[in-house]
């Protein structure tokens, strides 16, 4: 008895013991439901959101263009939205061949609406869609739209100098969804603080926000989007027409702030590139550095930048005289301390002695991802790769023809270096170009030509991860 | 008999017996010649002739030569026979009325004149003993409650120790024999005449109590009572008679005041003998309780009268009076005490209520009781609210009619039977008039109570009434049962329910000590097995996830009995398991039958919890620490006295301690494996799979007890007569997480449910609907289906879920297509989900943060982030605002009603769902709405109507009683195709060997239920 009795308490004393320390250990990972991160923002997106323009002759007329990226026929819904009251904007269903492009007037959808957008369901396929702005000045501009909507928004520059320059600014809001959306919209200028408080954007419909109106006469406008109640998309159309320039730049908001930020094409001789970074933290400083990545062996310094809490900095490239002789970049914005940041850079692209000048604008990208498809036109421009990582990259550079994927180049990346592709070098009119790398890299495009200069990121379509 | 010509001492009282005779039988000379015998010098007799027989006076003065004979066949029973002395001339000092079937001992008669004279009482009463065996007691006295029903304070068999020897005021006696005295006698004309026997006893001395008198009992005087009353008259009116002369007291001795109260009372408690009179299939039973009513209303008048004589006479309060009677009611006392103990004539429960424990145990039920009805008292006052698993009921004719239909709403719909219990309850709610906050009292605390005897009956088989009371009070502080309802498990309180009848059941179907001594009770495997798969089965009517218990506390015992070498009786546990299974499929046959209909499933056992893991550490598991505010580490405090019986148990005190251990380890051993994800299956609810633990705690606490008051107290002093006290405190201290619940009065349980704050149509106006519920297994109403390792989802139909609505159809019919649809959202491979879930009836998503609406319960974070985010990219889903905090709700702006009319063609080009991304159904009305398995509405003209549900061919249309055609639709629905307008009737027919198999169902649980109460009835027959 004295035996079973010792056996019996040592079993069961070693059975709790051995659990309350097996206990202490790290437990498996459970399946759970998570984000469809993947598919935001890349081309496996099943939905875009193109905050829009305005009707036909307004200062920019919109259209969808939709580019099927895949190897089957693709099979989208676009629905237009109006702005304000009226006839409910109707609903197309747009097929697309495999590698082509389909444009949709929005206004053939959306009926007797001073502005306009459109949301594009992908039903099947693969689809990029960009959205196509044409000016009342000549200009035209052309921006990717957005694959998710957001709760905060950072437009990290304008100009409202009506009077003097002729420059007008406006926000354009979709909230696609069924129920309002309120906002709450801070201005940072150069004439300084304002606020725009509980602005509703109705369901389904797209809200224009005259920054023209509500800030008057500001040489540069920041504006941070709060949204209280609901998500939104947002995009921002600057206008400009006076004796020296004339231009139109759609550019998206930045639906997130992030610490790193890549800026692809950067000019400071041809074009007159502004680079502005926010920094919307309200307690945080940020410390800056605008990382240039020259082509060639030359190195530069950073441009160093300190950014108090809310505060804006713009830094115009052709003023920094140290950069004398270096004529076209790519800038990483890097906040140092990790705090988050937005960034936008503009560029007035003056065509000699023509009557037509141009303008454009990027917010950049925080990610890299392995493989990027890009639309490009065939006139001047071309694609930009960078390799952000420290080791040497070889990437292969493709182009889709009649269906079939072409090998057109192998671009070897030193570690932060970066490469140009000019689109000569592709045989397509209108180029649709897969860039695939052993590991992350960045690609950026330059549409330029007679009407158009648009600076744009290519699209990721595979091994997406924070820049970092 | 005293020769009444000698000369008695003027003192001596005159007494005059009366002998009721009915043509009595051979025993009556021996009556005569006890009579005969008396040395009481003053003794006369008259013997009444109440059934005019002519051989009576002869053997009369056979025995007896001075002796009277009165004849009276013209009376109707011993009340009026007896009265007839009172229209005599004589005038003695006392009445001895006398039944025709008693010996008196020699001086019976002179003690009860000594003692009436000394206690100036007005009526004396003998000690009645066995007429065979007078070692045996038959009455001493009667204690009556406030309905007039009497209780015997011996018990039947009882051997005579002079226990009851010494004289005492009592409230009624016997009138086998009582000696009356004569004036007060005259002054309450005696018996009452309409109760001829059988309440005649009682009604006499309780009128006697308000005109002043003292009703004693006179042990020492002893009587051999012969009692055959039954055989005598061959008429079994026991039942009829006494309800109807126990009312007819009432009426004539209560205050006015008094009736107020006591009616109601008494009517209550015919319904409710009634209802378990038909619930036992005793048809004329419930005619002789309602009968009673019928019976004195016919005499109101003559009641009236006897009302007034007495008022006149009334020298006593009434509250003094009604003081002497017992509190509550005897018949429910003894119901109970039939129900929680063994049957009277056992000697051995004889035995045991007897010893010293026997008060302390009344003392800790009684403690017991007090606890839960205090710790539930707002739940009691202010109703159950219908969260989590506790579903609002509905009405009481749907709860039995789905389950008589075969058709599950919840989901997309399915072939099948709700739960059981479901019928069980709307039947009680039913006869209950509607009463369902009752009956939701009774299903939620049934299985505590339940419990709390199985834990008790535990270890009855050692004799220890210390070691029950151990066992009891360990199972009621044991957390789970709270904690249960805190969270609305009502699989947790049914698994804590059965638990203890499982572990008890397992340990009798082993058999070995000391659930089989030489000297203890031994029941058959046969017996144990049949009480095994009735208490599984009637659990699992109500929780199928009960079955599940057996397997680790059988996994326990086999462990236990490996450990100690007890490997004997392993072969009769198997034999009792199997017909323990055989009675549990009977009561289960319909849902076995749906079971095999579709191959076995185990979802509808876990109810969308997965094997992924929990967020349970061993010390909640262990703790029992399930609910919002457990605190789980002072319950481990329990280990302390736990160990005592491991540490100085002998015998089978120590192997009923490991047999504990075991069972409860593996009871936490698995739920902490499912905690870590280590089963290769997902496990029911922790608070099923711990019930186990706690009935494995109870029997240890109980050999515990068992142990220290065998082992610890014949041991000299030493470390375990330290460890006792310590063992003390610890159970103490490991009580307070139990103790600390009780100050909300609801064990923590939310006072709200989301029945006031969930902003939903009414499916009367835009047609039925389905609300899409998303939350965590526990929190989701009526369980779901598996989205996740932390989140399920479920569907209901027209509102909240329902209690039919409880537990996975085992057929799941076309509820993938949900699970798909909302896949696609959360891939984000759509942003039109709602059209795809709107072909389907979903109108709302609901996801629930917690069981219960702000501010009811604990605050808790957002359950469903991802699902909420996935929903809010969707562009035909409107969130909707201000509601309550607890939840998110969506509201499907392309929803079509579950049963919908549309234009022929109104789906052309949808052949499957996905194609209603790119173009919903649109322009349809809904029709025929409502939640019944035959619906009926009016149909326009050139429509088809589209039903949204599993198809399922028994599902028929008649429009003007011309079935329709039907097509499939958009690849899944139905789509039925009338050629006219009218009036249309959509029906689902029952396949016949579902009804057959619910009748079986319907018959083993009557079966059951009427053997049970029969068996607790115990009716005793045979009285004088």
């Amino acid at each position: 008895m004295k035996l079973l009795r010792a056996l019996v308490v040592a079993l069961i004393a070693a059975a709790v013991v051995g659990a309350f320390v097996a206990d202490q250990g790290e437990r498996p990972d459970r399946d759970v439901v998570v984000e469809p991160q993947q598919a935001a923002g890349t081309v496996d997106a099943g939905v875009w959101f193109c905050p829009g323009g305005s009707e036909p002759g307004g200062v920019a007329e919109i259209g969808i263009e939709l580019i099927n990226v895949g190897s089957t026929p693709a099979s989208t819904l676009v629905a237009g939205v109006r702005s304000g009251p009226g006839i409910d904007a109707r609903d197309v269903s747009v097929p697309i061949a495999s590698g082509e492009r389909e444009l949709v007037r929005v206004a053939d959808i959306v009926p007797e609406s001073p502005w306009m957008g459109a949301v594009v369901e992908v039903l099947e396929g693969s689809v990029i869609v960009e959205q196509t702005a044409i000016g009342d000045t000549t200009d035209t501009d052309r921006t990717t739209c957005h694959t998710a909507t957001s709760d905060t928004w950072v437009l990290a520059s304008g100009a409202t100098r009506v009077a003097e320059f002729g420059e007008t600014n406006t926000i354009l809001v979709l909230n696609p969804f069924l129920e309002d959306a309120v906002l709450d919209v801070r201005f940072d200028a150069d004439v300084g603080v304002d606020s725009l408080p509980g602005v509703v954007a109705p369901a389904r419909r797209v809200t224009p926000i005259d920054v023209t109106e509500a800030v008057t006469v500001a040489g540069r406008v920041t504006a941070v989007i709060d949204v209280v109640a609901g998500r939104v998309a947002v995009n921002r159309i600057q206008a400009v027409a006076n004796d020296a320039q004339v231009g139109l730049a759609v550019a998206p908001g930045s639906p997130e702030l992030a610490p790193v930020w890549f800026l692809p094409n950067v000019n400071r001789t041809v074009r007159s590139d502004v680079i502005t970074v926010v920094n919307p933290s309200t307690t945080s400083e940020a410390k800056v550095d605008l990382e240039i990545i020259a082509d060639g062996t030359i190195s530069f310094d950073p441009i160093e930048l300190t950014l108090r809490p809310g505060r804006t900095a713009v830094v115009r490239l052709a003023d920094e005289e140290r950069l004398e002789g270096l004529e076209s970049m790519s800038i990483v914005a890097r906040s140092l301390d990790g705090v988050p940041v937005a960034v936008m850079n503009e560029s007035y692209l003056p065509f000699g002695d023509r009557p037509v000048s141009n303008l454009s604008a990027t917010v950049g990208t925080s990610t890299m991802a392995t493989s990027w498809l890009a639309p490009i036109e065939q006139d001047e421009g071309g694609l930009v790769i960078y390799n952000p990582s420290i080791g040497i990259v070889t990437a292969s550079v493709s182009e889709f023809i009649d269906g079939e994927l072409v090998h057109v180049a192998d671009v070897e990346l030193g570690g932060g270096r970066r490469a140009i592709l000019e689109s000569s070098a592709f045989a397509g009119d209108r180029p649709l170009v897969l860039v695939d790398a052993p590991s992350a890299v960045v690609v950026g495009r330059e549409l330029r030509g007679v009407s158009v200069h648009a600076q744009l990121l290519a699209v990721p379509a595979g091994g997406v991860e924070p820049l970092g | 008999m005293a020769d009444q010509t000698d000369t008695p001492r003027d003192a001596t009282p005159s007494v005059l017996a009366v002998v009721v005779a009915h043509q009595p039988g051979e025993w009556f000379e021996e009556t005569l010649d006890s009579l005969a015998t008396q040395d009481y010098p003053r003794l006369s007799v008259v013997v009444i002739d109440a059934a005019g027989d002519p051989s009576l006076s002869g053997r009369v003065h056979a025995a007896l030569p001075s002796a009277s004979v009165l004849d009276a066949p013209d009376t109707s029973g011993f009340s009026e026979a007896a009265n007839a002395v009172l229209d005599t001339e004589v005038d003695p000092a006392f009445f001895l009325v006398c039944h025709d079937d008693v010996v008196l001992a020699s001086d019976a008669v002179r003690l009860l004149v000594v003692e009436a004279l000394r206690s100036n009482s007005g009526i004396a009463g003998p000690k009645l003993v066995d007429w065979n065996d007078p070692e045996r007691l038959q009455h001493v006295a009667y204690e009556v409650d406030r309905f007039a029903v009497a209780a015997d304070v011996v018990d039947p068999g009882e051997i005579d120790q002079e226990q009851y020897d010494a004289v005492a005021d009592v409230f009624a006696l016997p009138s086998a024999c009582l000696l009356i005295n004569s004036a007060l006698f005259r002054t309450l004309r005696g018996f009452d005449p309409d109760i001829p026997h059988r309440g005649e006893q009682v009604d006499l001395c309780w009128r006697a109590q308000l005109v002043g008198a003292r009703v004693m009992v006179v042990p020492d005087a002893r009587v051999r009572h012969r009692e055959d009353l039954l055989g005598r008259t061959g008429v079994d009116d026991i039942r009829r008679t006494r309800a109807r002369h126990q009312l007819r007291t009432i009426l004539v001795t209560a205050s006015r005041p008094e009736l107020f109260v006591t009616l109601p009372l008494f009517a209550l408690l015919t319904l409710g003998e009634a209802a378990i009179a038909l619930l036992a299939g005793r048809i004329s039973q419930v005619r002789d309780v309602f009968g009673a009513w019928s019976w004195n209303a016919r005499r109101l008048g003559a009641i009236r009268e006897r009302r007034r004589q007495l008022r006149r006479l009334v020298r006593a309060r009434h509250s003094d009076v009604r003081a002497a009677q017992v509190t509550g009611s005897v018949r429910i006392n003894a119901f109970v005490r039939g129900q929680i103990g063994r049957r009277r004539d056992d000697p051995h429960f004889q035995a045991i209520v007897r010893t010293g424990t026997a008060r302390v145990s009344a003392v800790v039920a009684v403690v017991v009781g007090v606890f839960v009805l205090f710790g539930s008292r707002t739940m009691i006052t202010d109703g159950i609210p219908a969260v989590g698993e506790f579903l609002a009921f509905g009405d009481a004719e749907s709860l039995v009619g789905e389950w008589w239909d075969g058709w599950r709403h919840r989901d997309l719909g399915s072939p099948g039977t709700p739960r059981g219990g479901v019928a069980a309850l709307g039947a009680a709610t039913w006869i209950l008039g509607g009463a369902d906050g009752l009956v939701r009292l009774l299903w939620v605390f049934g299985p505590v109570v339940a419990g709390l005897i199985g834990a008790w009956r535990m270890l009855g088989v050692t004799g220890s009434r210390r070691a029950q009371i151990g066992a009891l009070v360990a199972y009621t502080v044991v957390p789970l049962p709270w904690v249960s309802i805190e969270t609305a498990s009502i699989s947790g309180l049914y698994a804590y329910g059965v638990a203890p009848w499982i572990l008890a059941a397992l340990l009798h179907g082993q058999a070995v000590s000391p659930h089989r001594s030489t000297s203890g009770p031994w029941r058959p495997a046969s017996a144990v097995g049949i009480g095994l798969g009735i208490s599984v089965g009637l659990a699992a009517l109500f929780v199928p996830a009960t079955l599940l218990l057996v397997i680790p506390i059988l996994g326990g015992l086999l462990a236990a009995a490996l450990l100690t070498g007890q490997l004997h009786g392993l072969g009769r546990l198997m034999v009792t398991l199997v017909i323990g299974a055989a009675v549990t499929l009977v009561l289960a046959l319909p849902n076995l039958l749906d079971q095999l209909a579709v191959g076995f499933d185990w979802a509808p056992f876990v109810e969308g919890r997965s094997a992924g893991g929990a967020d349970l550490d061993l010390v909640d598991i262990i703790g029992f620490a399930l609910g919002e505010s457990s605190v789980s580490w002072l319950t481990l405090a329990l280990v302390v006295p736990l160990a005592l019986p491991l540490l100085v148990g002998r015998s089978w005190r120590f192997r009923l301690a490991v047999r504990g251990w075991l069972v409860a380890m593996t009871s936490w051993g698995l739920v902490w494996a499912a905690a870590w994800g280590a089963l290769p299956f997902a496990l029911p609810s922790p608070a099923v799979m711990l019930a186990p633990a706690a009935a494995g705690l109870a029997l240890t606490a109980g050999a515990t007890v068992a142990a220290a008051e065998n082992d610890i107290r014949r041991a000299g002093f030493g470390w375990r007569q330290v460890l006792l006290p310590v063992s003390v405190v610890a159970a103490f201290v490991a009580s307070f997480p139990t103790l600390a619940l009780l100050e909300s009065g609801r064990w923590d349980m939310p006072r709200g449910d989301f029945s006031q704050t969930l902003p939903i149509a009414d499916p009367s106006i835009d047609g039925s609907y389905r609300i899409l519920w998303v939350a965590r297994p526990d929190h989701l109403p009526g369980g779901g289906h598996r989205l996740d390792d932390e989140l399920a989802w479920a569907v209901s139909l027209d509102g909240l879920p329902l209690l039919a609505d409880a537990g996975l159809p085992a057929d799941a019919g076309s509820s993938a297509l949900i699970a798909e649809t909302l896949g696609t959202a959360l891939d984000g491979d759509t942003m039109r989900v709602g059209r795809t879930l709107g072909a389907l009836g979903v109108r709302y998503i609901v996801l629930l943060d917690r069981i219960a609406p702000a501010p009811f319960g604990p605050d808790a974070e957002p359950a469903a982030p991802v699902v909420d985010n996935a929903l809010g990219r969707q562009l035909d889903l409107r969130r909707v605002e201000g509601i309550n905090t607890a939840m998110v709700l969506y509201e499907n702006t392309e929803w079509t009603s579950v049963r919908a009319a549309g234009v022929a063609g109104f789906d052309d080009g949808r052949d499957e769902l996905s194609d209603l991304e790119a173009a919903p159904l649109q322009g349809t009305l809904g029709v025929l709405a409502g939640r019944s398995a035959s619906l009926s509405d009016q149909l326009p003209a050139g429509v088809e109507v589209y039903v949204s549900q599993t198809p399922d061919t028994r599902w028929r249309l008649h429009v003007d009683g011309e079935r329709t055609g039907r097509r499939r639709a958009i690849g899944w629905a139905t789509v039925f195709l009338p050629d006219n307008e009218g009036q249309a009737e959509l029906r689902y027919d029952t396949p016949l060997w579902r009804q057959g198999a619910l009748l079986i169902q319907f018959l083993g649980f009557v079966v059951i239920a009427g053997s049970i109460v029969r068996r607790r009835l115990g009716t005793r027959k045979g009285e004088s």
